[in-house]
């Protein structure tokens, strides 16, 4: 069912088993995974169905750092949350991404792949992703076009990508949620503030407000946090008055380790025979070049990922942070979709490709961009912290300091030149690095490095409360209720775009309290 | 713009960007020289681009007598010297170091692109004779 928490009485008390922080991939997928539980859930939304600006309002905040989308714009404040405005671009973690690594700095997660690997099929339904195939193999066969550059498979590997329609949570799920018995969906309903019980050992409450001044209490056996990375490590901080720090940061890690995927045009291909390199365009599927651990271990780089677009047809196209750059978020939208058109059905990739898409018989071409995606770094001075100015709610507002590392730029500059490599050794044509990557004493990131949108870290998984603010199970540390989903968890941030593991690490977390905990209680 | 505007202006562009000067060699000179001009990535590059980076080569290496450059790009690794006038045969040999460099990692970044030394000292080797 839903309510409008602005149509409630002032001081009303809200009760549930469980209570979810956030309406976007990760609240939505767990809210799903208790309809007909038996359990009453109360799913919180800070918005409504809609865009409001005077919500939205509340997510600005102050940049510093490398050049970074506005604040207020890189995620949406309603139901649905950012999927309402993804790009649906879905890839699988390696198994290295989860592994402790020695050249990479406070790597390594607390569980494997393995442990999630079993909620990927239901998160590939949620996300609408077509067939469970992620072996380039099954692809090949399906589609003989679609060939691999003979480049040296001790090296190389192709990484299979899968497109999302993409699925928009809020429109959806909405009935499903809506109609739905057990779960009680609260809009207009912003969590301001954390109570924890005496000792500050649990959650007992939180307080959700809005902008028609009501006010009210939420209480469940179970909390969990699923409003993003900078939203979640805000609201963990803002709620200070028992714990000077904010919950859960006696260790003064909430908010640190914030990740994106650093992407940018890196380089060119050029083959002495014209290719349609069908593998490697965006379709349905599409393939980018990857790297074995082996390699990435020999040659200490980060995990990433090249990509090939045609060259004569993407040139022209500004980097993602120079043009997505609008505080409203409506108007870089609209600016965007008069360069790249409306059609609703297609992902914004997709309408890229359809602008920028020849006749059939010019397909093939001599030139591909290298477009370089990699994990970023993980960086204790890359943060949200709290801002002394406060939203029209009286929250702390979040600033982000987004920084990057030498080694994030070392690891663009070799990857590609691996590629150069790979493709001379083949004899296929030459590579040309562009100019930002020459000087290999220039250690920082160039201004047009654009990041994905993916808000990654602030509230790290870990073994240790001194290395994590959640364990291997999403609960924070010291506080027995209080759990956050989401890829505000990530350790590290793999070398693809998070959605699909946020949504199965929230399946995976959805299955823990619902087996673990509840049944036991 | 229109999208075949777009398209055509855009495959423009990118012709711009290179008058190979492999092809040009070959057509204009009759004699194509494989020893002063690399096979593959002369079909990316002009003249005045091969000349550049065989300029910045002999500048960072200190190789700048043509003789001397001739000698290293002939010589096979087991020692055997390919005679110049066999072109097919230095043909055959510079796209095989070519290939073994490039396997092996050793290459280095001139103007940009990635190529092999062997590469460089044609470039350098054009630059210097040409």
């Amino acid at each position: 069912m839903h309510i409008d928490a602005r149509q409630l009485d002032n001081g009303s008390l809200i009760e549930g088993d469980i209570c979810i922080v956030g309406t976007g991939a990760a609240g939505i997928s767990i809210a799903l995974d208790w309809i007909d539980s038996g359990y009453k859930v109360i799913l919180l939304e800070g918005g409504g169905f809609d865009y409001d600006d005077q919500v939205q309002e509340l997510y600005n905040g102050k940049l510093t750092g490398q050049p970074y989308y506005p604040m207020k714009s890189s995620r949406l404040h309603y139901f649905g949350g950012s999927t309402m405005h993804w790009g649906g671009m879905c890839a699988m973690f390696d198994e290295l991404d989860f592994e402790k690594r020695d050249w990479v700095p406070h790597s390594g997660w607390p569980i494997k792949l393995q442990d999630i690997a079993a909620h990927y099929p239901k998160a590939n339904d949620i996300l609408d992703l077509g067939p469970f195939e992620w072996d380039v193999d099954y692809w090949i066969k399906k589609d003989p076009k679609m060939v691999p550059l003979p480049l040296d498979k001790n090296v190389v590997w192709n990484k299979m990508w899968h497109f999302s329609p993409p699925t928009r949570f809020g429109t959806k799920y909405k009935d499903t949620l809506v109609n739905a018995k057990n779960i009680h969906l609260y809009t207009y309903a912003n969590v301001v503030d954390i109570t924890a019980g005496e000792n500050v050992k649990n959650i007992q409450s939180v307080t959700v407000k809005n902008h028609a001044g009501r006010n009210h209490t939420v209480k469940a056996k179970y909390f969990i946090l699923a409003c993003c990375s900078i939203q979640t490590a805000r609201l963990l901080m803002a709620s200070n008055k028992q714990a000077p720090a904010g919950l859960g940061n006696d260790h003064d890690l909430v908010g640190r380790y914030f990740m994106e995927h650093p992407e940018l045009k890196t380089g060119e291909l050029w083959l002495t025979k014209t290719d349609e390199l069908k593998l490697y365009q965006i379709e349905k599927v599409r393939a980018e070049l990857a790297f074995h651990p082996h390699v990435q271990k020999e040659l200490k780089l980060l995990n990433g990922t090249v990509a090939l677009n045609p060259l004569p047809l993407v040139k022209n196209v500004k980097a993602n942070v120079q043009t997505w750059n609008e505080d409203d978020p409506r108007k870089s939208l609209k600016k965007n979709q008069d360069d790249y058109g409306t059609a609703p059905k297609r992902n914004f990739f997709q309408k890229v490709m359809d602008k920028i898409s020849p006749p059939k018989e010019e397909k093939s071409f001599q030139s591909y961009e290298l477009y370089t995606r990699i994990e970023q770094a993980p960086n204790p001075d890359s943060r949200v912290v709290l801002s002394d100015e406060k939203d029209a709610l009286g929250v702390p507002r979040a600033n982000l300091h987004w920084a990057m590392q030498p080694i994030d730029k070392y690891t663009v500059r070799k990857l590609n030149t691996l590629v150069g490599q790979l493709v001379g050794a083949a004899g296929i044509g030459r590579v040309r690095l562009y100019d930002f990557l020459l000087d290999e004493k220039d250690e920082s990131m160039p201004d047009f490095t654009s990041g994905g949108w993916h808000h990654i870290g602030t509230t790290r998984m870990s073994d240790t409360p001194q290395t994590g603010v959640v364990d291997q199970n999403c609960k924070v540390f010291g506080l027995d209720n209080l759990y956050i989903a989401g890829s505000a968890t990530f350790p590290t941030a793999g070398a693809i775009n998070p959605t699909f593991t946020v949504v199965a690490i929230s399946l995976r977390l959805s299955a823990h309290i619902k087996n673990e905990k509840m049944g036991k209680a | 713009m229109k999208r075949r505007t777009f398209i055509i202006a855009a495959a423009a562009t990118a012709v711009a960007i290179t008058v190979p000067a492999v092809y040009y060699s070959r057509n204009h000179k009759k004699t194509y020289n494989p020893l002063v001009m690399p096979e593959i990535l002369g079909q990316f590059c002009d003249e005045s681009l091969i000349r550049a980076i065989g300029e910045e080569y002999s500048r960072q290496t200190g190789e700048n007598q043509a003789g001397s450059i001739k000698a290293l790009l002939l010589q096979a690794e087991n020692g055997v010297v390919v005679a110049e006038k066999d072109r097919n045969a230095v043909a055959a040999l510079l796209k095989k170091k070519t290939e073994a460099e490039f396997s092996a990692r050793s290459t280095m970044i001139m103007k940009g692109w990635i190529i092999t030394r062997t590469e460089a000292r044609q470039c350098a080797l054009f630059s210097l004779t040409a």
